[in-house]
């Protein structure tokens, strides 16, 4: 058997090194791969994108070109993203 | 009526649907350029002395396959950079021809799966536009072993070195044929399109048991897990080196000969197994048979089987 | 070793399938042939590997067994079970999603940690994944420089990707959040075979594993589907 394993086979169940039970875990997972594969763009996501899209300008002058020519298409997203984000405020549409 | 005399798994249809274009994108890849650039020099010569020109874009990356199946990469980068190296080809209105299975099955799968769903392809252009750049979904992808298969009458007329007197065993990797299962020209547990191809040009198949095996770099498994991957290559190599005696074993991938010509050294000093098999790409034999110089080949970039190498090219008039 | 059977989570394979946009489904379907473990490479040299039973794990929600195992990492990604299949079952892209998931859980990290210099160091550097830098001595020895080979071929010394793919991939790689990805993977320390000591040699096979990645508590993983032994008798 490898060396770096033994510790894990033989002195350990498995089951001991999850936090939570079956079910739990099988959430947290399955919350983790909705999360990475979603095509929504909440406006926390947008933000994230923004350091890319500064370095991608802060290349060149053509680069910045690229990106300006796709600034009014951005816009309106931006505008959804906004009016999501402050729903995300009211308390009705929360549902509290 | 089924024909009884017909063995061979070649589906007629798919190969039919291939176009002869005048002009393709060839898609580099990074095996080829990096450690085996004979592939790279051969698939540009056998492409121009069979009609088809092609053409190569300095914009073009890596498909992106490795980083993203090795999971360094997050899964959701994987769409818009294949959907931009695509919109390279689209640009110029162009097929693409990918020399490498990996690379041929992530931008088919991957440009397939994108067609059929408009919302990450929506979602993928957005990215896309950024930069100026649009997925349309209008090129085709085709692997070199297909397209070369589609050109069999000329290949068939351009033979200048026959390649009489040499023995070939084929390894056709796993990516292709089965990562594509509907997609390829070829069945899966029994193909037969390279054995076709050596016969117009003159050579002789010879089989061994483990043809059908994965070259044992099992993706990231030659990095993580070393002797395990080792394992798998001597198997593979040593039914080569027993049963068939090839002069050379012919692959569609470059990752794959990597992996089989680079393992014969490692096996040599780490076991003690001595090998001498000549691992070439299905472009490299293209190559010799419509007589590129030796110098296009580029033979000196493979490590094992070199004394194998001078013997087999000295029959055919090659002095290695 | 068996978990107590009201571990398991009923729901999850149900709850899975609509992830992924739907690309990584139909393991329902699976018949339990073993076709798969039958023509495996991987499972030729793990004896304790085994699609079939990772694949009926998955479907019953056993997932906490199919996440800590070492097998998950086993895999080759040859599609030959895909291949073979007589229900298509894509079995390598559940093994790459579950592979996600068990680094969520922070398991296998000292595998993937070895791995990151090709996305950062090489993919998004040079936009080629496999660069011409060779790690084994024996290779140069061997054969040369490849530029001088590339140069004799006619062709250029390094093959070039303009400086606006990369910015272009570069781009891609911090809006599809693959920077932060791999920021949370961390440096890697590849060795450099030729400069090998005993003592490198010691920390390369037994590759630690970092503590903790991001905020994930990293665990060695276990061999939850049998003993594991094998080899090259086994091959």
């Amino acid at each position: 058997m490898d060396e770096k394993y033994k510790d894990g086979y033989v002195e350990k169940n498995y089951m001991e090194a999850f936090d939570g039970s079956g079910e739990e875990i099988g959430e947290e997972v399955l919350n983790y791969f909705e999360e990475l594969f979603s095509l929504e763009m909440p406006l926390g996501r947008m933000m994230k994108m923004m350091p890319g899209m500064f370095k991608y300008a802060k290349r060149g002058k053509k680069y910045r070109k690229n990106l300006m020519n796709f600034a009014p298409e951005m816009m309106p997203m931006m505008k959804d993203a906004i009016k999501d984000a402050v729903g995300l405020g009211n308390k009705e549409e929360r549902g509290v | 009526m089924h024909k009884l005399d017909k063995l061979s798994g070649i589906r007629e249809e798919i190969v039919a649907d291939i176009p002869i274009p005048e002009e393709i994108f060839y898609f580099q890849s990074c095996v080829a350029s990096n450690k085996y650039p004979g592939i790279e020099s051969c698939t540009l010569d056998v492409l121009n002395k069979l009609g088809v020109k092609p053409f190569v874009s300095e914009d073009q990356t890596c498909c992106g396959g490795f980083v993203t199946f090795a999971n360094v990469a997050a899964p959701t980068a994987s769409m818009p950079a294949v959907a931009r190296n695509i919109s390279l080809a689209e640009e110029e209105g162009l097929d693409i021809c990918a020399v490498c299975n990996g690379c041929w099955t992530f931008l088919n799968e991957f440009g397939h799966f994108m067609n059929g769903n408009d919302e990450v392809k929506e979602s993928v252009n957005m990215m896309l536009n950024m930069m100026g750049r649009e997925y349309k979904g209008e090129s085709n992808i085709f692997h070199i072993g297909a397209m070369l298969y589609k050109l069999k009458d000329r290949i068939a007329e351009n033979v200048e070195r026959p390649l009489e007197g040499l023995k070939f065993a084929t390894h056709y990797g796993c990516h292709y044929l089965g990562g594509g299962k509907y997609g390829a020209i070829d069945d899966a547990q029994h193909p037969s399109f390279i054995q076709e191809l050596v016969e117009i040009m003159g050579g002789e198949n010879v089989d061994y048991t483990a043809s059908g095996e994965c070259c044992g770099t099992g993706f990231t498994q030659v990095i993580n897990d070393k002797e395990k991957s080792l394992d798998h290559s001597q198997m593979k190599l040593e039914s080569v080196r027993d049963e068939a005696d090839p002069d050379f074993v012919i692959v569609l991938c470059p990752y794959c000969l990597s992996q089989l010509d680079r393992m014969q050294q490692q096996l040599d000093y780490r076991r003690d197994v001595k090998l001498d098999i000549p691992i070439i790409h299905i472009t490299q034999l293209a190559g010799l048979a419509l007589g590129l110089p030796k110098e296009r080949l580029a033979f000196d970039a493979h490590i094992g089987g070199q004394d194998r190498f001078k013997k087999a090219l000295n029959k055919i008039g090659i002095d290695y | 070793m068996l978990e107590k059977a009201n571990d398991w989570s009923d729901t999850f394979y149900d709850k899975w399938k609509p992830i992924a946009m739907g690309f990584v489904n139909g393991a329902e379907k699976c018949l339990q042939c073993g076709k798969c473990t039958g023509q495996c490479p991987a499972a030729a040299v793990n004896p304790s590997y085994n699609p079939r039973k990772i694949i009926y794990d998955l479907v019953n929600g056993n997932i906490k067994r199919v996440l800590s195992s070492v097998e998950l990492w086993q895999c080759f990604f040859c599609s030959g079970c895909f291949a073979t299949c007589p229900v298509d079952i894509n079995f390598p892209f559940f093994v790459f999603m579950l592979r996600l998931g068990a680094m969520s859980q922070g398991f296998g990290w000292e595998d993937v940690k070895q791995l990151e210099k090709y996305a950062e160091k090489d993919y998004l550097q040079d936009g080629i994944t496999v660069s011409p830098e060779e790690r084994n001595p024996y290779v140069i020895e061997e054969r040369g420089d490849i530029a001088d080979i590339r140069q004799k071929a006619g062709m250029p010394r390094q093959r070039e990707v303009s400086d606006e793919a990369i910015a272009e991939i570069n781009m891609i790689s911090d809006l599809s959040g693959m920077t932060n990805f791999m920021k949370k993977i961390g440096g890697v320390e590849l060795y450099d075979c030729s400069k090998c000591t005993p003592k490198i040699e010691e920390k390369c096979k037994s590759k630690e594993l970092p503590k903790k990645v991001g905020n994930v508590k990293t665990h060695y993983r276990f061999y939850n589907y049998g003993v594991p032994i094998g080899g090259a008798d086994n091959a």
